[in-house]
């Protein structure tokens, strides 16, 4: 493997492929929160976390990295744990847009209803209607 | 003297400061000061010092130095003074030669050969002062996947785990062969750490208690003080295959040691020589392995990882695999270069391999089996500073034992005669007047500024590298590269040549 693509590819290849985890579980394998905040939560989430950081402890990512990840099921936005890259979503209605910036998103959509940054910890995934659609029947 | 062998040192003690107050007398146990016969001189024989330095640090006026003592013989890169002496004593007893902590022979460091990265422009580094450096480890047996009903929801059924605020534990040390202050100051310290210490194959002394939530329980070839209590008040439990100061001997220590509080805690008779067989008698094979480690999770409940500790012998690689098959949780290997409380010189300083090497060999062979992300895998065997332990991450080790580092926080001096029992220091010893002086309540802080001190050298030198969580180093052999080293050598580390 050559690259930093490369390689977040096969790890969401791997746990979503390989090990049957849902897309933002997965994200949460790559940017899991820091044990300070983990030692804070309740105790069903501290599990969950504590038991995903114990195993895929290899496959958390670390320096700066903004990716999007699309597949069939959605968009997926994750954004490195320091936020030393920079990750923007905006929506509006039910279309959503991510960028590094606030103004490349506001070019093509001028007025969006709602623009957040996305958190390290936080994973954005935006799910396909025609999926849900499916999901539903 | 046809056994003429010279003294290693001369102690000298300045006249014109000393003012005979007499605390060097008291304070060598090996008794090479005394008083004149009218009792108002202090006088010195430095026939058996052993350069522990006890005398030097607590002279009120600084009136005393150790050098060494120089008597040439003929030169001879072969027939080295060491070897003849050697032989000399050797003429006279009849006997093993024995010694203490690892050996002092000039083998290659190879922490010495590697040099680590760090981060310039594309990923940056970070100021471990101003974001969060994450050192907290997690040994056990980890399932193969992680199971979900949902974001946020966990259906993983998990192993017992074991969680440590630091890499770095405290490695096997019994009672017997190191004192109850000492061992009580590493428990203390392994306590405010959040780490573990070992409890050799001493048993457990009841006024460690306290401590079990923190110690590791060994069981060892003697099974000394093994019962079913020993192995439930612990963390986990180990099972003491080898030591990479001797791998192939057992442990003898000698009736002398066993006062009434190290016969209670061992369950043997007082006086008696608690002798550790070579082999276990029960595992001659991986499958008796196998059969021992559920043994003990039975009598735990399964609530407690077992680890097997193995010494760094040359088919490392395999032996590992094997216990990591056999229901290992956590392995320990033990380099050559590890000390120990006494070991026959020849076993210390030829056999075995460097951790280095072991380390780096056995972390691939688990990863080409596939099976290294279920195991814990410890490294030990010297480790000097943090960038030793640094490096040993970034080779592929989950956590490290240190032993020697904490008990020279401690007061020891290395002067590598902990097997006469005389520690001066009150380290390795069991007598009452020497073990007194070593206060828990004191040397516990200062094991404890030792490790909180490595703790943040080695969250700077991850911030160095960019990275904030001791996950991202571990097995990070990019972080890594070899200075000096021949192709086979960077071959078997698995690192690249610094410049490449
Ligand atoms: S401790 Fe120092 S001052 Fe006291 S007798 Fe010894 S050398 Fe002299
Ligand atoms: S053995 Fe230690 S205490 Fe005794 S004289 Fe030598 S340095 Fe001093
Ligand atoms: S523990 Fe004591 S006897 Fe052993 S090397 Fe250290 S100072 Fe010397």
């Amino acid at each position: 493997m050559q690259t930093d693509t490369e390689v977040i590819t096969y790890l969401f290849d791997h746990l979503i492929r390989h090990h049957g985890l849902p897309v933002n579980v997965a994200a949460d394998v790559l940017t899991a929160p820091e044990w300070d905040e983990i030692d804070r939560m309740d105790k069903e989430k501290k599990e969950y976390f504590t038991n995903l950081r114990a195993i895929y402890n290899g496959a958390l990512v670390n320096g700066p990295f903004s990716v999007i990840l699309g597949s069939n099921k959605g968009l997926l936005a994750i954004n490195d744990r320091l936020k030393l890259r920079s990750l923007t979503a905006a929506t509006k209605g039910d279309r959503a847009y991510f960028a590094s910036e606030e103004s490349a998103i506001r070019i093509i959509c001028p007025e969006p209803e709602k623009v957040w940054s996305v958190s390290g910890a936080d994973p954005v995934f935006v799910p396909l209607e025609i999926y849900e659609k499916e999901d539903d029947g | 003297m046809i056994n003429y062998i010279p003294r290693r040192f001369t102690v000298v003690r300045d006249r014109e400061l000393c003012i005979d107050c007499g605390c060097c007398v008291r304070q060598c146990s090996n008794e090479c000061h005394y008083f004149s016969d009218d009792g108002k001189t202090a006088l010195v024989k430095s026939d058996h010092c052993v350069a522990c330095h006890r005398c030097v640090d607590l002279c009120p006026t600084g009136a005393l130095r150790i050098e060494k003592y120089i008597c040439d013989y003929r030169d001879n890169a072969n027939w080295t003074p060491a070897y003849q002496q050697e032989i000399c004593r050797q003429a006279a007893t009849g006997g093993t030669l024995l010694s203490a902590m690892g050996t002092p022979k000039p083998y290659p460091i190879y922490w010495d050969k590697i040099l680590l990265n760090a981060s310039q422009v594309t990923n940056p580094s970070i100021d471990p002062l101003r974001e969060p450096m994450e050192i907290r480890t997690i040994l056990g047996r980890k399932p193969e996947k992680l199971t979900v009903a949902q974001k946020g929801k966990s259906t993983t059924e998990m192993p017992p785990q074991v969680v440590l605020e630091t890499p770095i534990m405290f490695s096997a040390m019994s009672f017997g062969s190191i004192s109850l202050n000492a061992q009580k100051s590493l428990a203390m310290a392994a306590k405010n750490l959040g780490t573990l210490f070992n409890t050799g194959e001493g048993g457990l002394h009841p006024d460690l208690k306290e401590y079990t939530d923190c110690a590791v329980v060994q069981v060892a070839s003697g099974r000394f003080g093994v019962h079913k209590d020993y192995l439930k008040n612990s963390r986990f439990v180990e099972i003491k295959i080898g030591q990479g100061a001797k791998p192939g001997i057992g442990g003898h220590l000698p009736g002398e040691k066993v006062n009434v509080e190290v016969s209670n805690a061992r369950m043997i008779p007082e006086g008696s020589d608690a002798i550790s067989p070579a082999p276990h008698h029960d595992i001659y094979s991986i499958e008796d392995l196998r059969q021992l480690i559920w043994s003990i999770k039975q009598a735990t409940d399964n609530k407690k990882p077992v680890c097997v500790k193995i010494a760094a012998v040359h088919n490392v690689a395999a032996i590992a695999s094997g216990c990591a098959r056999a229901g290992a949780d956590i392995i320990a290997i033990d380099g050559f270069r590890g000390g120990t409380g006494a070991a026959p010189t020849r076993i210390r300083d030829n056999v075995g391999i460097p951790i280095e090497l072991a380390l780096a060999t056995a972390d691939q062979r688990l990863r080409d089996e596939g099976i290294r992300s279920s195991v814990s895998l410890v490294a030990a065997g010297s480790f000097r500073c943090s960038a030793d332990i640094v490096k040993a991450i970034a080779l592929g080790a989950d956590a490290c034992y240190c032993a020697s580092a904490p008990l020279i926080a401690m007061g020891c001096h290395m002067c590598q005669t902990c097997n006469t029992g005389k520690c001066n220091w009150g380290i390795a010893t069991q007598r009452p007047e020497l073990t007194k002086r070593l206060n828990p309540d004191m040397m516990h802080e200062r094991v404890e500024n030792l490790i909180h001190a490595w703790n943040h050298e080695i969250k700077e030198i991850m911030g160095g590298m960019g990275i904030n969580s001791i996950d991202s180093l571990r097995g990070n052999r990019l972080m890594l590269r070899g200075l000096g080293l021949s192709e086979k050598e960077l071959e078997i580390l698995g690192i690249k040549h610094a410049g490449e």
